[in-house]
């Protein structure tokens, strides 16, 4: 019988999919939560929160334009808030991703929380471990109340330049302790400067100790106010 | 361009769904250089398969059953737009000339709460836009893994956990600092770490053997992810454990909590679920396993789930539930038979959770036929294809294996088909009808085209009916003479019938159409007087699931109304579909009151639904235990109807359908059933592909995606384009 | 008014990063066809001349946190067409006559094509961003478009309400819906959205942006009252628009609030049935009857003294949000420009 002439099909490389690329991908888009308590710590120089409305004789154009300005800002925040709760699902509206990014803004106290937890974690094994001990932190106190300051700072950050965030309790809505000034010494220690207000109530006060320039955190300050009555 | 030099290669497609239409739309793209002359060969009067819709008195739109589209539906997107931008139509004539003109983001999902006790409370899922548009071209081509959506998965752990908490206004208890501390940064240790290092981590975190705060189980989250990225070197076991240590917290943390508040109950079903995922990839090992998710597609889904820890709380759950009404996986069409392979369906998951563009559901301002068929037929048309509608393939032939050189692939020789009505004039068919401006299909053949149309009129001929057989001729087409290639792209129902030699001959075809099955579908449209909000549903616009009754599933489609020119115009458009229990197979073309039967049988189910359990999503619509009938807007039947119609005879001026010809089933994907499929790359007859989201396309799951990236792949097989690579999706874990 | 080192400076900068924006602005608007149906009339208002206030500040303030030019222009671009683009609406609905000394756009058009081009400018305001986003990358740009996403809605938002009230014949207004309008309609577009743009792009994101929104506020409403006030009593040379214009189109301004709540009943009524007619219907004697009115109870004192207390307000923001950044050009420019927005002419 004749073979009869006919195109064939072309032969295929593979007839499946390839179901696992050997190497795992890492996605740009995920980013962790460390690294928004870094933008965050970053972006916490500006003090949120309630400023002060002009006192004394404020003239009554800045008096309206405050309450004004005010009631618009709180009334997007509780919009916002309310927009978190009452979606089901996928929490708050943005890409999923960012999802968690988002949601970890907020609150200093929080992140301060997390901050506490990585303190409590050992260095990787790879990090260079030049002296056993981190630069030397000298602390400059004024209080009247028993006061108990400890700083945890990570090494290799001489000659840098850090800050410290206002430091706060547990309670977000209570005042902050205010931020400690944090100086470089010549030998390449730092010096952190801190002044305890008489009226502060007791209990602990914590903030971030963040790099000037990539705005990374590098430690914390803890500060127990009226530490005999509390057990460490 | 210049055309390619040799004689073109004829290629005869069966079928017009979604699968045969991709496979016709990619031989004949401009960069094929006219190599392939393709011929589509489909029964009755219109193109779409299971994806078709007609226009019906009062220009109303009839389909299927309930057509919406996934935002990941990246190759059905794709196609859809550059077919759209090949016609270049001009917007300010055309209504639909455009993308955005024919589709819109539906974002909203609601799903019944079936254990509410008081009463419906309705969860609504908001699913934020996702970047871009899906069929956006993505340089360089996404690449996916299990690790990464595990990390996801994660990720979104924590969010839910994040909003609970907040939800409640948790304040966080300060955790006991360990003995020994010192300061590291997470986001490096993620590049810098050794295995060795994160398993020490790890290992402490194990030992405080309890993680006392929300912040706490969010903190182990994180490291989890880190070690998810690089799960090839940790070894399972301190994996379960962080993943065990993080369920206990979320659970102690959310059990208290959930007890008040329905929303944090779902908050919990879900952590409860994806930390069951988590735990069943790192146990099976999927990250690394060669065959992705299809590693576990002999397990059934929840049971898989329940192996892994979840609750049968959140397996019971309303939301999961739902996740099988959408593709109606049901064996048999059976409500009490949920039963859907659990690789297919995690994989179905991932990809419709985590990788929708622009919005999770995407609905259409038209009929799908009139969406998606009409703007293919054109551009096909335009790009010189011929079409001969009226072709019921019956038989396939393959050639005389001694007729193939040794050691080559047997090839299909002819192919028979009953022609169903011949036109008049002898030239082709002209399918479409003109409504305002755009060309749509109607719901039955135009009838003075047909030569003795107006006796099969009378007669009743219903040409995309399994069982009316009667046809005016026969034709057969040759292998050499009338094609060259095949592309088989009916629904698998068809298969045992048209290719029952193939079935014979080769014993994965057998085992194919065995394993790999089908459901029935019911569904039926209303045409109402008033909107959802005055018959008691609360809520905007939504598709809604879950309701407890024989139609599961519920779609506002009042979009449509413009598109329609009813006597009276409707206040709302409802949609509701579900599964139709049937027993396994439908019975031979010589039961010719089967569909009848059917049919009416399903009106019942209407009925009946419409009187007793309506009042789930439609508190006012059925008082005292009858359907407020009087709502439906009547005098649209078939037949112009019966305006003065009382109680459920309105009902015949609606609209329903009972799916139960082999081809217009639903494909499922049962456990164990996935590895029968047979891909359309597989070479074993030389001249013969298939197409169909029946076949192994890489996503398994019957639904418009697989059926087109089925058809690419179709065409990649008589071709060598577009490259599988291209296929978005189809290499994917 | 007296001539200060702080309003030269403003002066200079607003001149040269205006020149640096228009010249920028030609990449966008070029002279192709349709010309006198579209790229003329699209180019009209931003080559026409203008303050060029809002893409200075957006350059400003890139600059304080350290962005070159060329980071910052397309954000200031987008912005600059993007209000000429309202500009072109504003004086369609607003029924205006001049605009910068010379006849609105839809009086030399048509409102059929002025129209069109102002749909035109606002569409294209995305462009430079677009195209900046190898530069800038694609995260920060998506941020930017998040941004002008919601500037748009609060300017349509504070429109909407400008011009419902104008419609329903609202007079009974507080001073505190003037400004919620005032900082929904203008603030965004004028003040807030350049300041949070120039901030994005020199790296600032995300926290800081709400005390952005607190200076903005204060720095737009007093430069929106000292608009207002021009329009009454500014040397018409200088001013562009013609004068009492606010009066004929029954704009709602402080002023105009002001009097309905210090006339007595009967006055009211004659206020009400002025301002009930279209524009066409009114007379000029109604006008003026209006404008003397405003003269007997002070209404002009009484703007002016509010926004001497806005600006005052905005030096104060400024202080919290830069106090602690180095001094400049840049940062002298934005501080002296509170001063700067109630004392121009």
């Amino acid at each position: 019988m004749a073979e009869i002439e006919r195109p064939r099909r072309p032969v295929p490389s593979r007839t499946g999919p390839i179901r696992n690329i050997r190497c795992l991908a890492t996605p740009e888009e995920a980013r962790h939560p460390s690294s928004e308590a870094e933008e965050e710590a970053r972006g916490e120089q500006g003090e949120p929160g309630e400023p002060e409305a002009p006192v004394g004789t404020a003239p009554a154009g800045a008096t309206l334009g405050y309450r004004v300005i005010e009631d618009y800002l709180r009334q997007g925040q509780e919009s916002a808030r309310k927009l978190a709760k009452g979606l089901a699902g996928f929490g708050a509206g943005g890409s999923l991703p960012e999802l968690s990014e988002r949601l970890l803004r907020d609150g200093l106290v929080w992140m301060e929380t997390v901050a506490k937890l990585w303190a409590s974690l050992d260095p990787p094994e790879g990090a260079p471990e030049a002296t056993t001990a981190g630069p030397e932190v000298r602390v400059k106190l004024a209080s009247r109340a028993l006061a108990e300051v400890q700083v945890e700072l990570r090494p290799g950050r001489e000659g840098r330049e850090l800050g410290v965030h206002p430091l706060r309790g547990t309670d977000p809505t209570a005042p902050t302790l205010g931020a400690p000034a944090m100086g470089r010494r010549e030998d390449g220690g730092f010096e952190l400067c801190l002044r305890i207000p008489d009226a502060l109530a007791p209990g602990r006060y914590s903030g971030i100790i963040f790099d000037r320039d990539d705005g990374s955190v590098q430690g914390t300050v803890e500060v127990r106010v009226d530490a005999e009555s509390e057990t460490a | 361009m210049t055309p390619a030099p040799d004689p073109p290669i004829e290629v005869a497609i069966i079928g017009s769904g979604c699968a045969a239409v991709s496979a016709a739309f990619e031989l004949t793209r401009p960069e094929q250089r006219g190599r392939y002359r393709v011929t589509i060969y489909q029964e009755g009067w219109r193109f779409g398969g299971k994806g078709a819709s007609g226009r019906g008195p009062g220009r109303r739109i009839e389909e299927h059953g309930l057509h919406i589209w996934m935002g990941f539906y990246e190759n059905a997107f794709l196609l859809l737009r550059e077919c759209l931008a090949e016609l270049d139509r001009d917007p300010t004539t055309h209504r639909f000339a455009r993308f955005e003109d024919l589709f819109f983001p539906d974002p909203v999902i609601g799903v019944v709460d079936r254990r509410s006790d008081a009463g419906a409370a309705n969860w609504l899922g908001y699913f934020p836009p996702g970047a871009g548009t899906p069929g956006d071209p993505d340089q360089p081509a996404r690449a996916f893994s299990v690790g990464d959506y595990l990390v996801r998965l994660v990720q979104l752990v924590q969010a839910l956990l994040l909003s609970a908490g907040r939800a409640e206004g948790a304040s966080f208890e300060q955790v006991p600092s360990a003995e020994g501390a010192s300061f590291e940064q997470a986001q490096s240790a993620s590049e810098s770490l050794e295995p060795g290092a994160l398993l020490e981590r790890i290992a402490r975190l194990l030992r405080y053997g309890q993680l006392a705060t929300l912040s706490s189980a969010l903190h182990a989250s994180q490291i989890l992810q880190i070690a998810l990225r690089q799960a090839g070197r940790i070894p399972r076991s301190p994996l379960l454990g962080l993943l065990d240590l993080i369920g206990r917290a979320a659970e102690s943390q959310l059990a208290a909590l959930v007890e008040r508040d329905d929303e944090l109950r779902r908050i919990h079903e879900l952590v409860d679920l994806i930390l069951a995922v988590v735990r069943g990839a790192v146990r099976f090992e999927l990250v690394s396993h060669p065959e992705g998710f299809d590693a576990i597609n002999d397990y059934e889904w929840r049971e898989w789930l329940r192996m892994n820890g979840a609750q049968e709380s959140s397996l019971n759950s309303s939301f999961v539930l739902s996740l099988y009404n959408l593709p109606f996986a049901y064996e048999g069409g059976d409500p009490a038979r949920p039963r859907a392979a659990a690789g297919d369906a995690l994989r179905c998951c991932v990809r419709a959770f985590l990788t929708y563009r622009g919005s999770f559901f995407w609905k259409m301002r038209t009929g799908m036929g009139d969406a998606v068929f009409e703007p293919f037929y054109a551009v096909l048309k335009q790009r010189g294809v011929h079409f001969r509608f009226f072709h019921r393939l019956t038989h396939v032939s393959l050639a005389d294996p001694g007729r193939s050189p040794l050691g080559e692939p047997t090839f299909v020789e002819s192919l028979d088909f009953e022609v169903q009505a011949e036109t008049r004039s002898g030239g082709e068919y002209q399918p479409l009808l003109e409504v305002d401006g755009v060309h749509c299909w109607p719901s039955e053949p135009d009838w003075s085209q047909l030569w003795d149309g107006e006796r099969m009129r009378r007669e009743g001929r219903a040409f995309e009916c399994f069982w009316d057989r009667r046809h005016v001729a026969r034709r057969s087409i040759r292998v050499g003479e009338d094609f060259d290639m095949v592309v088989l792209g009916v629904g698998i129902g068809a298969i045992p019938h048209v290719a029952s030699e193939l079935v014979a001959r080769d014993p994965r075809w057998a085992e194919m159409v065995r394993e790999v099955k089908t459901t029935a579908t019911q569904a039926f449209q209303l045409w109402l007087r008033e909107p959802a909000g005055a018959l008691g549903w609360p809520e905007a616009a939504v598709n809604v699931t879950g309701i407890d009754g024989a139609f599961e599933t519920w779609a506002d489609m009042s979009h449509l109304i413009p598109e329609e020119r009813m006597a009276e115009t409707p206040k709302s458009v409802a949609y509701f579909c579900a599964s139709l229990p049937t027993s396994s197979d439908p019975p031979g073309p010589e039961e010719t009151g089967y569909p009848a039967a059917q049919r009416e049988r399903v009106r019942r189910h209407i009925v009946q639904y419409l009187d007793r359990e309506i009042g789930r999503v439609w508190p006012r619509a059925n008082p005292g235990g009858e359907f407020r009938w009087d709502l439906l807007i009547p005098g649209q039947g078939p037949d112009g109807g019966n305006a003065e119609a009382r109680g459920a005879l309105r009902l015949e001026s609606q609209f329903w359908t009972a799916n139960v010809s082999p081809s217009a089933r639903y494909t499922l994907c049962l456990p164990g059933s996935a590895r029968h499929r047979i891909s359309p790359l597989d070479h074993a007859v030389d001249n013969l592909t298939i197409a169909g989201d029946w076949t192994a396309c890489g996503l398994n799951v019957g639904c418009v995606e697989a059926a087109v990236m089925s058809g690419r792949l179709a065409a990649h097989a008589l071709s060598g384009a577009p490259a599988l690579s291209e296929i978005t999706g189809y290499d994917h874990p | 008014m007296t001539v200060t080192r702080g309003g030269i400076l403003v002066r200079e900068l607003l001149d040269e990063y205006g020149a640096l924006t228009r010249s920028a602005l030609r990449r966008w608007l070029p002279q192709q066809q349709p010309r006198s149906y579209l790229y003329d009339l699209a180019a009209d208002y931003p080559f026409r001349g203008g303050r060029m206030m809002r893409p200075s500040i957006c350059i400003a303030t890139a600059k304080i946190f350290g962005a070159a030019n060329d980071d910052v222009l397309p954000a200031a671009c987008g912005i600059e067409l993007l209000h000429n683009a309202l500009l072109i609406h504003d004086d369609i609905e607003d029924e205006s006559q001049e605009r910068r000394g010379r006849p609105t756009l839809q009086r030399l058009a048509g409102a059929p094509l002025a129209i069109n081009a102002g749909d035109f400018l606002a569409f294209l305001s995305l462009r430079p961003l677009l195209q900046a986003r190898e530069r800038l990358g694609a995260r920060m740009v998506l941020r930017m478009f998040e941004e002008l996403d919601r500037m748009a809605q609060e300017t349509a938002e504070g429109q909407a309400l400008d011009l419902g009230w104008r419609r329903d014949n609202l007079i009974q207004l507080r001073e505190t819906d003037y400004l919620e309008m005032v900082l929904k309609k203008t603030c965004w577009l004028a003040t807030i959205l350049p300041l949070r743009l120039g901030a994005l792009v020199g790296g600032r994101d995300p926290l800081d942006l709400e005390h952005f929104v607190r200076f903005g506020f204060f720095l737009g409403a007093a430069f929106q009252i000292q608009d207002d006030l021009l329009n009454l009593v500014g040397d018409h040379q200088h001013y562009g628009k013609e004068l009492s214009g606010d009066l004929w189109e029954g704009k709602r301004t402080l002023m105009l609030i002001r009097l309905f709540e210090r006339a007595n009943p009967d006055e009211r009524e004659r206020i009400r049935e002025v301002l009930a007619p279209p524009r066409e219907q009114r007379t000029s004697a109604s006008v003026q009857w209006l404008r003397k009115l405003m003269d007997v109870y002070g209404c002009i004192e009484y703007a002016r003294a509010l926004a001497h207390g806005l600006a005052g307000a905005a030096v104060h923001e400024f202080e919290l949000l830069f106090g602690d950044l180095p001094d400049g050009r840049d940062l002298h420019f934005l501080e002296s420009l509170p001063r700067w927005v109630i004392e121009r002419a």
